[in-house]
């Protein structure tokens, strides 16, 4: 399984610069390091599987909330978890 | 004339449509994949064709069984925890593409991996409130029918 280790470590590295300047954008990390925002999941998974393929790759939501599941379930990003 | 129908039009097995629809929920068929292979002015061809989708408005996301994501390769494009009555365990994201042919919709798509197979369940793809948000859905349990219309977005 792949691991998304060193994107998320990067993405929590510049967290608060990425809140102060990409709030509910999409963002898409590679190889540890920031690669660009997007107005839309559409547009940043577009970008990244062309120029990425099957990864690895990171696209995450600044400031997203965790996701509801069915069944009263919830998904909670790594990030959020500390 | 609605964009898409999610219902059951007849019953099956002694059971009426809107007892189907009791059973199944709203569904429609949708093809998956990352890429497709088709030439770029025909219908997108994705790799799993005919997958069944549930419609569900109690979930904000939409998943993805895990089995069939990995199956395709999907890329993990983030991951994280996911908790409630069955306790917690680690789960991932995967980005994948999402035709639906009786819309002739494709879009790109985050999907939460889940454990539909394992769990004996009749759908491998779930379609939450994300997916719902430009549309108008009817859903009319006495005769079995759900229809999905665009509507305009606000």
């Amino acid at each position: 399984m792949t691991s998304l280790r060193e994107e998320i470590a990067a993405f929590d590295q510049m967290r608060e610069a990425l809140e102060a300047r990409h709030k509910g954008e999409w963002v898409v990390f590679h190889k540890g390091a920031f690669v660009a925002a997007f107005p839309d999941f559409e547009a940043a998974a577009t970008s990244a599987v062309e120029r990425f393929d099957e990864g690895p790759y990171l696209i995450r939501q600044v400031g997203a909330p965790p996701i509801q599941l069915p069944g009263g379930m919830v998904f909670t990003p790594a990030h959020v978890l500390g | 004339m609605s964009l898409a129908k999610a219902g059951f039009k007849s019953g099956k097995a002694g059971l009426s449509a809107a007892d189907l629809l009791v059973q199944f929920g709203p569904t429609l068929l949708v093809d998956i994949g990352l890429k497709s292979r088709g030439e770029a002015q025909a219908p997108p061809d994705l790799a799993r064709k005919g997958v069944r989708a549930l419609i569900d408005t109690g979930a904000g996301g939409d998943c993805i069984d895990d089995k069939l994501a990995r199956a395709l390769n999907l890329p993990v494009t983030d991951e994280g925890e996911i908790s409630g009555v069955g306790g917690k365990h680690r789960a991932f994201i995967y980005t994948a593409r999402l035709y639906i042919p009786m819309m002739d919709l494709l879009l790109f798509q985050p999907f939460t991996g889940v454990k539909l197979q394992e769990g004996d369940q009749w759908h491998h793809v779930i379609l939450g409130r994300s997916f719902l948000r430009p549309y108008r859905m009817v859903y009319d349990g006495a005769s079995g029918e759900v229809t999905l219309d665009k509507a305009d977005i606000v």
